[in-house]
């Protein structure tokens, strides 16, 4: 499952001449007897061999594909190896092309997608062909992950075209709740990307508020809740009795995602409740609302002499749609609280600010090809992919289609510097901690730094998520 | 803490962004029409500059170079609002400065167009934008036409050198492209192919059928097929018809003779009619008729050559003697001397021939006119594809012109033929896709030619009152998409596939 030449981005980006034969390849595959012999006139040529001198010396070496372990290990060092039996060759060689024809249409679909009315035919010819070619159960990777993509364009082109005759209208994702809880705790298990997050936002809490008495976690998007057990296991054990440590959690839930999200909000507040009273921490829980995306920090309750800290965790897998200038409004008033740390946590997508529609699009894809090259095999995968990805998928393109939260995708942590926070150093011990974290999986992941105060997961040349640490200017220390 | 440290730095976003430079350089490419060209020429220069700047910053250089195309981008769209697509595409300098859709500029631009063919086309289009109807179809027939969609960015990104963005979109076209789908999928496989073969000298196309290498037999029943399905050249070859009745009945009754020159693609189809018709005049069919049926057999448009061993002279002679009528055919040469005689009522038909003539430096279109004019024929019926513009020497804007022409050719032909994949329908399919191919310019607006005519010393004749309605009454048994338009008080009768101008006939003397 877990195929070394799924990795696409490697195949397709690392090598120039890899590319390039395989475009030609992929365009005699269907004429049988005919190449694409790009055999331009004069200058034409000279200029093409400049390009691919130019990226040559660029790029570095092609990556020795890397040995992967675990139940993979055996069928894949069989495939890396030199004697590559003949057979596998040509079929390594057929997925290839296939995932680089998929890469074309997708592309193509995306960039017609644009064009509105204009292409709206193209569209739907580009995403019916693509869903000939593809299926959520497919052998490989790009392949599965072609298919999720093909399904959130065609949600996008299919709304697009509701939107025209009906005016707008929502389609939920429809998973059962209870598959969806499942799916996200197995995708814990095989991959860091969720608790990469999680776990460095935590033990940055736990150092920034050592000796606080009261603590008050103001949450943007709770989810669940699954973040904070480990907190407050952590709490109980640094001390008890009566010198434990109060922890509040105050979860934000935004009007605009309607009746649901409240429902979310109240259920994980009553099992982080349940939880906190089971190991001992004290605990109290809050849900505060948020009225069209803007926060207003009088609606909070504030304790004098608790330390606040505000958390922010955007865009991971399951979350509701997270307007920016939510999150704007969110980060600008929580600086008014003082707090004594900022966590925010957020992929590494769409960083390149204002860059077009078909260039977030193609960094999406890079992403999530990352991801699913990162991803450990297993039984459990295909439902993963389904009951996550898909969604997930579905969730990023909708946002990257919407022009007007496109300008706020530029770096989070820049908005941060220039509005008024200082970065919070990340201590010894929570990179010690992330890479012991990422021992435990695949070997292509790795922690990389960020300035002085942030840290990264990446899934080799591609960073994933990352996370930084923030504090208002004004607050002590 | 410096802001740079926090920004990502850009080796990290690796060799994929080789590939989003070179493809996305071009982007975003609308869906476009011919008023678009104009820009999408500037920015492939403006593409070549930022390329060599790259080397130094990538990352910069490409939010430059992107900010530029996003920039072009939304000037054509204003353009877009402002003009419509009456703008011609004639000049392959780039455009200076996008003008803002306000009114005044839209003034200043009409003053600015001081060629009169110029000035009539854009009070043209502006007639037509009154006809909301009108351009709403319009609209949504470019929106159906997918193929160009891809074909004509492919063509762009040929003149613009941009060889990933050329791969990218031959690759999603051979997975779109079918010679035996609908339309569009019909219209990406030849245009595919002519793309190949323009890229790459080492390219065979695939053989397709032509009328040269068609069996006798098969030739015959595809025409006949085709003029019963598709009104094409059925049309065309009945209002010349209906024109030559015209002039002969002003022609003083001495003259007992009729000549017509034949520059057509008709195979003979067109005169079994005439000749009926001659038969049904109170004074009955002339002493003699005279076919003189200029042929080239090196010309490389479409349906222009038949099969070399198709004779259709005697055939026709045969018929005329069943009808009384003293028939001559012959068949000379397009360098042959054309004799005529006093007696005779001589005639010009020239249909779907005369474009094949090139106008790059020497116009010979205009010389052919004016040797014909030195004739002195009594009429001339002048049918030709009105196209957009002027011919450019651009091969994109060239491609783009030709695939508008076969897109009508495809679409019609899918209407009138029933079946998916009939002999007769993929001959012809053939035939017409020799325009791809063929080095010759393409079709030119009708201005172009009035123009011609005009400066060769003809002036337009109005079309009868039989002429106009034999041919209505022709059409009707045709797809009701097809239409027949008369403007400029009768003398242009143009024929129209869903809305958009596919030939026009006229008549000179």
């Amino acid at each position: 499952m877990n195929h070394p030449y799924d990795d696409f981005p490697n195949l397709l980006f690392s090598n120039n001449t890899a590319t390039a034969t395989s475009t030609s390849s992929c365009v005699e595959q269907h004429d049988g007897i005919i190449s694409l012999d790009m055999d331009w006139d004069c200058d034409f040529h000279d200029l093409i061999e400049s390009m691919m001198s130019d990226k040559g010396a660029t790029t570095e070496s092609p990556p020795v594909l890397p040995c992967y372990h675990g139940q993979e290990g055996i069928s894949n060092s069989s495939s890396t190896g030199l004697s590559m039996a003949d057979e596998l060759d040509h079929d390594v060689e057929a997925d290839e092309s296939k995932g680089l024809r998929l890469v074309h249409l997708l592309v193509a679909a995306a960039d017609a997608s644009i064009g509105a009315d204009k292409t709206r035919e193209l569209t739907r010819v580009l995403l019916a062909k693509l869903k000939d070619m593809t299926s959520t159960n497919d052998r490989t990777n790009m392949e599965r992950l072609a298919a999720h993509f093909t399904n959130g364009l065609s949600k996008l082109h299919k709304e697009a075209n509701v939107q025209r005759q009906y005016g707008p209208h929502q389609h939920p994702d429809v998973h059962d709740r209870v598959d969806v809880m499942l799916a996200f705790q197995m995708l814990q298990n095989m991959s860091p990307y969720i608790n990469f997050g999680y776990l460095t936002a935590t033990q940055a809490i736990l150092e920034a508020v050592q000796y606080e008495r009261r603590i008050h976690i103001v949450d943007y998007d709770i989810t669940d809740g699954v973040q904070w057990p480990s907190l407050m296991q952590a709490l109980v054990s640094r001390n008890t009795g009566p010198s434990a440590q109060h922890l509040r959690i105050t979860a934000l839930s935004r009007a605009t995602n309607g009746k649901k999200s409240v429902a979310a909000v109240q259920e994980a507040g009553r099992r982080l409740t349940a939880f906190a009273e089971s190991i001992g921490q004290p605990f109290s829980y809050h849900h505060c609302r948020m009225e069209s995306d803007t926060f207003n920090p009088s609606s909070l309750k504030l304790v004098r002499g608790e330390a606040v800290v505000i958390n922010c965790v955007l865009h991971l897998p399951r979350f509701s749609h997270q307007p920016p200038n939510s999150i704007i409004s969110f980060l600008s008033e929580a600086k008014t609280l003082n707090p004594k740390l900022v966590t925010l946590v957020h992929e590494e997508v769409g960083l390149v600010g204002n860059q077009g529609f078909l260039y977030r699009f193609m960094d999406l894809l890079h992403q999530f090809s990352a991801i699913f090259d990162s991803l450990e095999a297993g039984p459990a995968r295909g439902f993963v992919e389904r009951v996550i990805f898909g969604p997930w998928v579905s969730g990023w393109l909708t946002r990257i289609a919407i022009t007007a939260e496109v300008e706020s995708f530029a770096s989070w942590p820049l908005w941060l510097a220039t509005n008024g926070f200082k970065p919070v150093e990340v201590s010894f011990a929570n990179r010690c901690q992330a890479k012991l974290l990422l021992s435990l999986f695949n070997d292509g992941y790795g922690v990389e730094e960020l300035g002085q105060n942030g840290l990264v997961l990446g899934w080799k040349s591609r960073r994933l998520v990352s996370a930084s640490f923030w504090a208002s200017c004004e607050s002590s220390e | 803490m410096s802001l740079e440290e926090t920004e990502p730095p850009s080796q990290t976003l690796d060799n994929v962004l080789g590939w989003f430079d070179d493809s996305i350089s071009l982007t975003p490419l609308p869906g476009f029409n011919d008023s678009d060209l104009l820009n999408d020429f500037d920015w492939s220069q403006t593409w070549e500059w930022d390329h060599q700047t790259q080397a130094q910053d990538p990352g910069c250089d490409f939010l430059h170079s992107y900010s530029q195309d996003l920039d072009a981008y939304i000037g054509c769209e204003a353009t877009n609002l402002e003009v419509g697509t009456g703008v011609p595409v004639i000049d392959s300098d780039p455009p200076p400065v996008v003008q803002l859709p306000n009114d005044q500029s839209k003034k200043r631009n009409r003053d600015e167009l001081t060629d009169a063919q110029l000035v009539k086309r854009s009070a043209r289009s502006k007639k037509k934008a009154d006809k909301p109807s009108e351009v709403s179809r319009k609209d949504s027939n470019k929106a159906e036409r997918w193929a160009e969609q891809l074909l004509n960015p492919c063509a762009l990104a040929i003149t613009a050198r941009n060889s990933s963005r050329v791969q990218h979109y031959i690759c999603v076209l051979s997975e779109l492209a079918s010679s035996s789908g609908d339309s569009n999928h019909r219209l990406a496989s030849f245009g595919l192919c002519a793309l190949r073969k323009h890229i790459s000298t080492s390219f065979v196309p695939p053989s397709t059928l032509t009328f040269a290498s068609a069996e006798v037999k098969m030739f015959q029943k595809t025409l006949l097929k085709f003029y019963e399905v598709s009104p094409w050249f059925a049309l065309p070859n009945n209002m010349a018809n209906s024109a030559i009745l015209q002039i002969l009945s002003q022609e003083p009754r001495d003259k007992k003779d009729l000549h017509i020159l034949d520059i057509g693609v008709s195979h003979g189809m067109q005169w079994p009619t005439l000749l009926e018709a001659l038969c049904c005049r109170p004074e009955g069919p002339p002493l003699r008729v005279r076919i003189t049926v200029v042929s080239d057999l090196t010309a490389d448009i479409p349906f222009s050559v038949g099969p070399p061993s198709y004779n259709y002279a005697s055939q026709l002679i045969g018929f005329a003697r069943s009808l009384n009528i003293n028939l001559q055919i012959s068949v000379i040469d397009k360098s042959q001397l054309i004799d005529t005689s006093p007696h005779e009522t001589f005639i010009v038909c020239a249909q779907f021939r005369l474009y094949q003539l090139k106008n790059r430096i020497t116009d010979e279109r205009s010389e052919a006119l004016k040797a014909l004019r030195s004739l002195n024929p009594k009429g001339v019926v002048l049918c030709e594809y009105n196209g957009e513009g002027s011919s450019s020497v651009d091969f994109a804007a060239d491609f783009s012109r030709k695939l508008d022409y076969l897109w009508k050719f495809l679409d019609s032909t899918s209407y009138g033929f029933k079946e998916e994949n009939s002999e007769e329908r993929n001959l012809m399919e053939g035939e017409a896709t020799k325009v791809l191919m063929s080095s010759g310019d393409t079709n030119e607006g009708k201005e172009i030619w009035y123009e011609r005519m005009r400066k060769a010393g003809f002036s337009a004749e109005a079309f009868g009152e039989d002429a106009i309605d034999g041919a209505k009454s022709l059409l009707r048994k045709y797809d009701n998409n097809w239409e027949i338009k008369m403007e400029d008080e009768d003398t242009f009768a143009g024929l129209l596939w869903k809305a958009e101008e596919v030939s026009f006939c006229s008549l000179w003397k």
